[in-house]
C-alpha cells in the first residue's frame, strides 16, 4: 500500500561535536574528535581521563520549569530542533519516546553517596528531582510537545534503538501521527567510574575496529527525530529527510557484560531489519556500525555482520563514530540514526575515528579518515548493550520509491491474549529458592523476583523461551544499590570500585537478567513511568506485539531500607522485599496457532485525562468488577460520583507486597476474576491526572 | 604475615565477593583452579577478586598473562599476596 513508508521529517542532535545535527555532521566529516581530558569533576584516581564531554549545555528554559538535570537540557536542545526542523506544530506531536540509561543521575550522585553514608544532604529534595529515570522524557514532552504521551523505554546502550523502534512501531500501527524518539545521556560518575571498573575503557581514547583497540569512550549528548507517515508527512508538504525502512530489536541472553561471540542474534535482527524492509543484504551501501571499540565488541560486530550479509561483509564500507563523538551509552542508537540520515541527505561518509591500524582479523573493508564522498543509498545501523539487547535498523534515502513490502504493519490487535499471569509471593522468598543459586548469585531481589514469575509464567504456559520477548516497568531503577556502590566509591576511591556490581545497577539488568536466565531472545527492555509503569510496558508491548513474538509484561519493585528512608516512610527491617508481577501475552491469531489455553482477553484502552475518564465512565455499562492498582482515594471518589459506584471493588497492592507499580499486579487480579466467573473487569490507575483502562474479558 | 590465616581471609573474602552462597569458604581447596574449574567463575568475577584483593591488601596485581598466574589457585593468590603485601 503506498504512503504508508514512515518518513523521518526532522533531526535533532548535541554531542561533544556540536550544538546541531548538522554541526555534528559537518565536524565529524571533517575528522574532528570530541573524546579528550575530562573537564568535569576532578580528582579521584580513574584509570581513565578521557570522555567525550559536550561543551556548552544550553539551559533549556522556555516552556513549563526551568529543566532539573543536564540529561533534560540535553535531550530538550536536541528535541527543540528536530521538531523544529520537522515543521509539525508542537501540538502535532502525538508521543515523545525517549531511550536512557542515567536520567537525572548526574545530580543526584552525590547526594545519594552522602545519604548511603548516614549523613542527611541539605540539598536531597532538589537533586533528586530529576533522578527518576522517566523525568526526562516527561520535561522533553513539556518543552517541546505538550499534551504528547511520554515514555521511557531502556536497554542500556540500545536504549534509544528501542526508543525508535517503539516509534515507527506506533506509526506504522497509525496509533499516533507524528512522534519525537531519540535518547539521551550524560556523563555521570556512575557510568566512568564503573565502565572503568570493568576495564571498558581505552585511556586513550577509543579506536575501534583498530588491531590496538582497548575499550570506548564515553561521551555524552542527545538525538532526537520526528517520524511521520509517508501520507501524513505528504499531505503537510514536508521535507523527508529519509526512510526508516526496517528495524528489528532482539536479545543474545547470554552475559551480562560479555557479547555473545558468534554474533547469532545482532546478525538475526539485521535480517529481520532487512526482511521487514524488503531489502537485499547487497543493497546496504555503508554500515555505521554500534563499533565500540572495545575488542569484544568490534570481533563480535565483525562476526554478525558476516552471518547477516554473507559476502557482502567483506565489501560493504562500515565506520564508527565513537571514534569521534564516544560512546554515548542511552543516546548512542540516536545519533546514530541521526548521522544515517545525514550521510544518505548529504552524501558523505564519516570515518572511524582513531582507527589507524585495522585489525585484520575483523575482515571489514573500513572507511578509515578522512571520509568518503558516497552517494549512499542504505545506510544499517546497529546498536547492542551490555545486558544483551540487540538493534538493527535500516535507513533508506528519500528518493528512493516505494516497495511492495516496506515496512507497516496493520493495525494493533484489538485485544490480547492473556496465556498466563503470575504474581511474586508477598517476600519474594519462594522465588529465591526455585532459582538456580549459582546462576542468580549476583541478582537483587527485583531479579530473583521478575526472573520467577516470568519462568512460572513460561512453564503454566508451555511456551519456549527462545522466542519470547520481555518489556517490565519499574519507577525508580535499583536506588539502594547504586547509592551503595556510588558511597563505596567516594570511601575507597574510584580505583576500588567493585566491578561485578556496576552492571547490576543500569536500570535495564533486572530485565536483562531475567532474559539471560530464561534465554528470551525476543525483544527486551525495561519501561519507566513511576507508579504507573506497568501501565506504560503495557502499551508498549502492545505497540510491538505480533502474531509470531509472545511477550511477558509486568512490573517489578523492591522495598529497601535506603529508599524507604528516602521517601520519609518506616525503614523495613532487612532483607529487603521485592515484588513482580507478569503476563504472558499473545496475538488472537498467534495464542489460535499454538492452541494456546487463553486466561483472559485484554483490552488496553488510551490513557485519558479525569473529564474524560469520568465521561467513559458515565457513558460505558459497568463491567462485572473493578482492579484498582494504583491512585486508591483519587480513584474511589471518580467512581464513587459515576454508574460503576456499586460496582465490586478489588485493590491490588494491599496484598501484593511492595509494589510501587502494581498495575501488572491489578491485571493478575482480574485474570483471575475472570477464570473465577467474572465475564468482564475493568482495571484501573490514576496518576498524574491521568486514568489508565485495561479491559480484562473471558476468553 | 600468618599463611593460615591469610589463607582464610581470601577464602572468606573470595565467598562474599564473588556471592558464592552455596559455597562454605572451608571448601575451597588450596589447589583447586579458581577460574575454569568446578567454581565456574567468568572474567567479571577476576575483575571484581582482584580489585578486592588489591583494596583489602594494598598490593597491585598486574594484568594479562601474569594475573593468570596468580589467580591460578588460592595457593598462587595467596603467595602474591604474601610476597607483594606491606
Amino acid at each position: 500500500m503506498s504512503g504508508r513508508r514512515v518518513a523521518v521529517t526532522g533531526v535533532g542532535a548535541i554531542t561533544a561535536l556540536g550544538g546541531t545535527a548538522t554541526e555534528t555532521f559537518r565536524a565529524l566529516v571533517e575528522g574532528r574528535r570530541g573524546i579528550g581530558p575530562v573537564r568535569w569533576r576532578e580528582g579521584g584516581d580513574h584509570r581513565t581521563r578521557v570522555a567525550a564531554e559536550v561543551a556548552a549545555v544550553p539551559d533549556g528554559g522556555g516552556l513549563g520549569p526551568a529543566p532539573r538535570s543536564r540529561c533534560e537540557r540535553l535531550a530538550i536542545a536536541a528535541a527543540r530542533e528536530a521538531v523544529a526542523v520537522s515543521g509539525v506544530s508542537p501540538g502535532g506531536v502525538g508521543g515523545v519516546v525517549v531511550g536512557t540509561t542515567t536520567g537525572g543521575m548526574r545530580e543526584a550522585e552525590r547526594a545519594l553517596a552522602r545519604l548511603a553514608r548516614g549523613d542527611a544532604p541539605p540539598d536531597l529534595g532538589e537533586a533528586l528531582l530529576g533522578y527518576p529515570l522517566s523525568a526526562t522524557a516527561e520535561a522533553v514532552a513539556r518543552a517541546v510537545a505538550p499534551g504528547a504521551v511520554a515514555r521511557t523505554v531502556t536497554s542500556a546502550c540500545s536504549s534509544a534503538a528501542a526508543a525508535i523502534a517503539l516509534g515507527s512501531a506506533a506509526i506504522e500501527r497509525g496509533l499516533v501521527r507524528a512522534v519525537l524518539v531519540g535518547g539521551v545521556d550524560a556523563l555521570c560518575h556512575l557510568t566512568w567510574v564503573g565502565f572503568d571498573a570493568l576495564g571498558a575503557l581505552d585511556p586513550e581514547g577509543c579506536r575501534p575496529f583498530d588491531r590496538r583497540r582497548a575499550g570506548l569512550s564515553i561521551g555524552e549528548g542527545a538525538a532526537f527525530l520526528v517520524l511521520e507517515r509517508e501520507a501524513d508527512a505528504a499531505a503537510r508538504g514536508a521535507r523527508v529527510w529519509a526512510w526508516l525502512a526496517g528495524w528489528a530489536l532482539g536479545a543474545e541472553a547470554f552475559h551480562p557484560t560479555q557479547p555473545e561471540p558468534s554474533g547469532a542474534r545482532p546478525a538475526a535482527a539485521v535480517r529481520a531489519a532487512l526482511e521487514r524492509a524488503g531489502l537485499a543484504p547487497s543493497a546496504i551501501d555503508w554500515v555505521n556500525a554500534h563499533g565500540t571499540g572495545t575488542p569484544q565488541n568490534d570481533a563480535m560486530e565483525a562476526a554478525a555482520l558476516r552471518l547477516a550479509l554473507g559476502e557482502a561483509a567483506a565489501t560493504v564500507r562500515v565506520s564508527s563514530c565513537k571514534g569521534q563523538l564516544g560512546h554515548t551509552l542511552g543516546a548512542a542508537g540516536a545519533v546514530a540514526a541521526v548521522v544515517s540520515v545525514l550521510a544518505l541527505v548529504e552524501r558523505w561518509l564519516p570515518a572511524t575515528g582513531g582507527l589507524t591500524e585495522p585489525d585484520p582479523a575483523l575482515g571489514l573493508r573500513h572507511v578509515a579518515p578522512p571520509a568518503e564522498r558516497v552517494d549512499a543509498r542504505v545506510v544499517l545501523s546497529t546498536s547492542f548493550g551490555v545486558g544483551g539487547a540487540v538493534a538493527a535498523r535500516l535507513f533508506e534515502h528519500a528518493e528512493a520509491p516505494p516497495r511492495a513490502s516496506a515496512a507497516g504493519g496493520g493495525p494493533a490487535p484489538a485485544t490480547l491474549c492473556v496465556t498466563a499471569a503470575v504474581a511474586s509471593a508477598r517476600d519474594g522468598g519462594a522465588a529465591r529458592r526455585a532459582l538456580e543459586p549459582r546462576r542468580t548469585r549476583r541478582f537483587d531481589g527485583a531479579s530473583m523476583a521478575l526472573t520467577a514469575v516470568c519462568a512460572d509464567a513460561l512453564a503454566t504456559a508451555g511456551v519456549a523461551a527462545r522466542g519470547v520477548g520481555l518489556v517490565a516497568g519499574n519507577g525508580l531503577g535499583a536506588l539502594g544499590r547504586a547509592a551503595a556502590f556510588l558511597a563505596r566509591v567516594d570511601q575507597s576511591g574510584p580505583r576500588f570500585a567493585p566491578p561485578a556490581e556496576f552492571p547490576q545497577i543500569v536500570p535495564f539488568a533486572t530485565v536483562g537478567n531475567a532474559s539471560i536466565y530464561l534465554g528470551l531472545e525476543g525483544p527486551v527492555v525495561g519501561v519507566a513511568d513511576l507508579e504507573t509503569s506497568a501501565e506504560a510496558a503495557l502499551a508498549v508491548v502492545a505497540a510491538w506485539i505480533d502474531d509470531e513474538t509472545p511477550f511477558l509484561c509486568g512490573a517489578y519493585d523492591v522495598v529497601d531500607a535506603f529508599t524507604e528512608r528516602l521517601f520519609g516512610g518506616d525503614p523495613p527491617e532487612a532483607p529487603p522485599t521485592a515484588a513482580a508481577a507478569v503476563l504472558l501475552v499473545e496475538t488472537p491469531a498467534g495464542a489460535a496457532r499454538r492452541g494456546a489455553h487463553v486466561l483472559a482477553r485484554l483490552e488496553p484502552l488510551d490513557a485519558r485525562p479525569l473529564p474524560a475518564a469520568r465521561a467513559w465512565l458515565a457513558a460505558t455499562a459497568p463491567a462485572g468488577a473493578v482492579v484498582v492498582g494504583t491512585g486508591g482515594a483519587e480513584l474511589a471518589a471518580l467512581l464513587a460520583e459515576s454508574p460503576w459506584a456499586a460496582v465490586p471493588r478489588t485493590v491490588a497492592g494491599s496484598d501484593g507486597g511492595p509494589h510501587r507499580a502494581p498495575g501488572t499486579l491489578a491485571l493478575v487480579r482480574a485474570v483471575e476474576l475472570v477464570e473465577a466467573g467474572a465475564r468482564e473487569v475493568v482495571a484501573l490507575a490514576l496518576a498524574r491526572g491521568q486514568v489508565h483502562l485495561t479491559r480484562v474479558s473471558a476468553p | 604475615m600468618d599463611r593460615a590465616r591469610l589463607l582464610d581471609e581470601l577464602r572468606t573474602l573470595i565467598v562474599e565477593e564473588l556471592e558464592l552462597r552455596d559455597v562454605a569458604p572451608a571448601d575451597l581447596a588450596e589447589d583447586a583452579p579458581l577460574f575454569g574449574g568446578e567454581l565456574a567463575l567468568d572474567s567479571l568475577d577476576a575483575l571484581q577478586l582482584v580489585v578486592a584483593v588489591e583494596e583489602r591488601w594494598g598490593v597491585r596485581i598486574p594484568e594479562g598473562d601474569e594475573a593468570r598466574e596468580i589467580l591460578r589457585s588460592l595457593r598462587t593468590l595467596s603467595e602474591f599476596v604474601a610476597a607483594q603485601s606491606p
